[in-house]
């Protein structure tokens, strides 16, 4: 019998040369952004895996902490078509997707032809997305999950990779518009900027009031992006790793015998099977970068708060008893076992 | 190349879990052998608690400790023996699975569920070059962790609760012998178990019977007991104590006494307390025995008094007659009156119900309480009736309580909240009115007078003082402000106030 440890070499040979290469790119983005976004490690790398997996991302912290510029540094590191959409309460549908406009024809006569909103883009910036009315706030829906708009009859494509970051301010409730569950939904992850540290607060300062301001190059692709999220979505899951993200979610959900009482007491509508495959895209993005090839349950764990935590709808007395979604997921991480066997 | 086996690698996956999964199962057995002791201390318990009870309510109600108990131990242990059987043969019998085993391993050396996975994928379908890489990964760490001991939960018996389940089962028992020892005074020793030999009819008891058990009907002779009460009383007052036993008292009179199967009446129990053991059987009796006791207490002179009348009313009463018996057609009033409020009393702590809406409504001939005033009937002479019984007979009658209609019926069911946690209610709202006599504000008062007389006296609205310069530029201010009002204001020399005039575009 042959031994295990040299058979299958090859493809194995391959599956590493692809990880170790997804893990340069990785790096390489990660470096151009740190050039100008400054701190925020596990932010930026979680930006970044939401990108190979294919996923939107919501920014949501207090104004001047860099939401915008993270944005567009990740933009600007990558060769994609670009757009940025101000969210305002006027902005209309379509505003972002595009309208017929009639054309006077070369020869005579008239006709009507689609021009592209700036959501027909690659990467979009949708700045203070909840300052947009839920009309145009739907607008996205279509773009974002299904990466095609609808104009009248025609429905077009957009152009891959399509990913949208957008940003809100938790603070400033006057005059917005919170997103709706079905938008929220659509979004992969949703992403918490917190205040810098005091070292990095220096380094700010010593790059944004110099001569010479701090410029991001470009080092990947488009086509390359994709190529990546294949490599991403070629990392197997283990059955045991699967149920576990399976049972995470379905911890959130009050009506679920794996629910904590935490959860059934203030949740009242849990995650969808949206947040089971938001875990394990993430989780695969995170075994490659951890030098893996399967998805392990600590991945899952490392993934669970950005993913679920905009997914748990809190009920009433969750809001009266000042309830965060945040401890909502650390109770179901606490509540739900890791082994098989112990469910 | 070499396909890829898969199979090869499971095989020595499964090699490196040997050591693993063994000792996974010997920690399952030890679990399911510390959860069987739990149950057991548990059914010790029960069997303890139960054996407790027995033994003080054989022992209170003189239940002579037949042979049914004396297999109590018996059936504890053969309970004991399914529980213990029950918990561990079949985690001995089962063992873990691979998967299980390469969890715990992983779990134990934090190693991202490398070798889990690696046996998951090697077992399922068609292995693409990810998975290949992930099995030889896994196959590498197992080969690492070998002699490494997989994650185990902690155990989920505590030794300090069984301990205090195992404590608490031992000295519940210990206590049930004990109660049975302590009531057997001068009779045969039990079995280990305390209920190996019966003890025999008739044991005395300490603990009186209970006031509210009344004796058996058909083993009491009200007449000899109120013989005996009478005996009593002219002893009373003869003077012997009150612990003096009574000459010989016949047997049916023991009999009657012993309300609780109890034949041999103990040397303690006064002549008191047998009248209350035999409970509340006749009324007189007891009246007696109140008599027969008075010598203790300090009011002597009482005693022939109650005697006295204890005889009159036991004399004409029938034997077992409890209630109407009162009525004795040779009782005088008086003691009739004076012994009512204790047969109230009595009659109240039998059936407070029915005393407390007897003594509520019924008063004597006197004026009924307007609390106790029923609702006069509708003169809703409709035929609908109420809406959840028979329809009416248009004759009237009491009709449901309206429905609401005002605000408080449109107040939603939903229980709301309060989103202020821990505030304390404001509470009731309390209204002083005091009488306060008119009193004078003080200030000036203006005369009225005629309105056209126009010589109205000197309004007392103060005025600010107004300085020489103050006044002039103020002056002149309003003289050009109102100089439109005049004619001729040119010529008279005011400043002009300029207006603003309107510019063409050329």
């Amino acid at each position: 019998m042959n031994d295990p440890a040299t058979v299958g070499v090859a493809d194995a040979t391959a599956a590493r040369a692809q990880a170790e290469r997804f893990c340069e790119v990785f790096q390489r983005l990660k470096q151009q952004i740190h050039r100008v976004f400054v701190g925020h490690d596990e932010l930026v790398e979680t930006l970044l895996a939401v990108l190979m997996s294919d996923g939107h991302a919501l920014l949501e912290g207090v104004p001047g902490l860099g939401k915008t510029l993270l944005a567009q540094t990740l933009a600007s590191a990558l060769q994609l078509r670009f757009s940025r959409i101000q969210f305002t309460p006027d902005l209309m549908p379509a505003d972002i997707i595009g309208t017929m406009v009639l054309h006077e024809k070369e020869g005579g006569g008239h006709e009507l032809r689609f021009e592209e909103g700036p959501l027909v883009a690659n990467f979009i910036l949708a700045d203070e997305i909840n300052r947009a009315t839920p009309k145009t706030q739907s607008a996205l829906l279509e773009a974002m999950q299904e990466r095609q708009i609808s104009v009248g009859r025609a429905t077009r494509p957009l152009p891959r990779p399509f990913i949208v970051v957008a940003t809100q301010n938790p603070i400033e409730h006057e005059g917005t518009y919170p997103l709706p569950e079905a938008q929220l939904d659509r979004f992969l992850v949703k992403l918490l900027v917190g205040y810098p540290a005091e070292q990095e607060y220096h380094e700010i300062l010593d790059r944004t009031t110099g001569v010479e301001l701090p410029t991001v190059e470009p080092v990947s692709t488009g086509e390359e992006v994709l190529a990546l999220r294949r490599v991403v979505r070629s990392v197997p899951v283990a059955p045991q790793v699967r149920g576990y993200a399976i049972r995470l979610v379905m911890a959130t959900q009050p009506d679920s015998p794996y629910a904590p009482s935490a959860v059934k007491r203030a949740v009242l509508l849990g995650s969808s099977p949206r947040g089971a495959q938001g875990l394990l895209l993430l989780g695969k993005v995170r075994a490659l970068l951890g030098g893996r090839f399967a998805v392990s349950c600590q991945d899952i764990r490392d993934v669970a708060l950005p993913v679920l935590r905009h997914r748990v709808l809190l009920s009433y007395e969750g809001h009266a008893e000042g309830v965060r979604p945040d401890d909502l997921v650390r109770a179901v991480l606490e509540a739900v076992p890791e082994l098989s066997s112990a469910k | 190349m070499t396909p890829f086996r898969a199979d090869a690698v499971q095989a020595e996956l499964r090699t490196c879990l040997r050591a693993a999964r063994r000792y996974v199962h010997v920690r399952n057995v030890r679990d399911a052998v510390l959860k069987t002791m739990e149950r057991v201390a548990w059914l010790a318990l029960l069997f303890a608690v139960f054996f407790l009870l027995a033994r003080i309510g054989m022992a209170v109600g003189g239940v002579p400790a037949s042979g049914g108990l004396s297999i109590y131990p018996w059936i504890f242990a053969a309970a004991a023996i399914v529980v213990a059987l029950g918990g561990v043969l079949p985690t001995a019998l089962s063992t873990p699975s691979w998967s299980e085993a390469a969890e715990r391993l992983d779990l134990a050396a934090h190693n991202h569920n490398r070798i889990a996975t690696a046996l998951a994928l090697a077992s399922a379908g068609p292995h693409s070059a990810f998975a290949q890489a992930a099995m030889l990964d896994g196959l590498d760490s197992a080969r690492r962790l070998t002699r490494q001991r997989p994650h185990l939960s902690p155990p989920s018996v505590r030794s300090r609760r069984l301990l205090t389940v195992t404590s608490v089962a031992v000295a519940l028992h210990v206590a049930g012998l004990f109660v049975q020892a302590g009531g057997a005074a001068g009779t045969a020793r039990d079995s280990a178990w305390g209920m190996g030999a019966p003890s025999g009819l008739g044991r005395p008891t300490t603990q009186p019977p209970s006031p509210r058990s009344r004796p058996d009907a058909a083993g009491v002779s009200g007449q000899q007991a109120v013989r005996a009460a009478a005996a009593a009383v002219q002893r009373a007052v003869a003077g012997e104590p009150a612990g003096a036993q009574p000459p010989a008292s016949p047997p049916t009179a023991a009999g009657a006494s012993g309300s609780g199967g109890s034949g041999r009446p103990s040397p303690r129990v006064t002549a008191g307390g047998l009248a209350a053991a035999t409970g509340s059987s006749s009324r007189t009796e007891r009246a007696a025995a109140r008599a027969h006791a008075a010598p203790a207490a300090p009011r002597v002179p009482d005693a022939p008094r109650a005697a006295a009348r204890a005889t009159e009313d036991a004399a004409p009463v029938s034997p077992g007659s409890s209630g109407g018996g009162a009525a004795s057609p040779v009782s005088h009033d008086w003691a009739q009156r004076e012994t009512s409020t204790e047969r109230e009393d009595e009659d109240s702590a039998d059936e407070p119900v029915d005393d407390e809406q007897s003594m509520s409504t019924q008063r004597g001939g006197l004026q009924p309480l307007l609390k106790d005033r029923q609702e006069s009937p509708s003169r809703d002479l409709g035929m609908s009736g109420p809406p959840d019984g028979p329809p009416g007979t248009g004759r009237g009658g009491p009709t449901p309580p309206k429905k609401s209609r005002g605000t408080a019926s449109l107040v939603l069911g939903v229980p709301i909240p309060d989103f202020v946690r821990g505030k304390v209610g404001p509470g009731t709202t309390r209204v002083v009115q005091e009488q306060v006599g008119p009193v004078a504000m003080p200030g000036a008062v203006a005369e009225p007078v005629e309105a056209a007389a126009r010589r109205l006296p000197e309004a007392p609205v103060p005025r600010p003082e107004v300085l020489g310069e103050l006044a002039a530029v103020i002056r002149d201010y309003l003289m050009a402000l109102h100089a439109a009002d005049r004619p001729g204001r040119a010529e008279a020399g005011y400043p002009k106030v300029e207006e603003p005039v309107e510019r063409s575009e050329p």
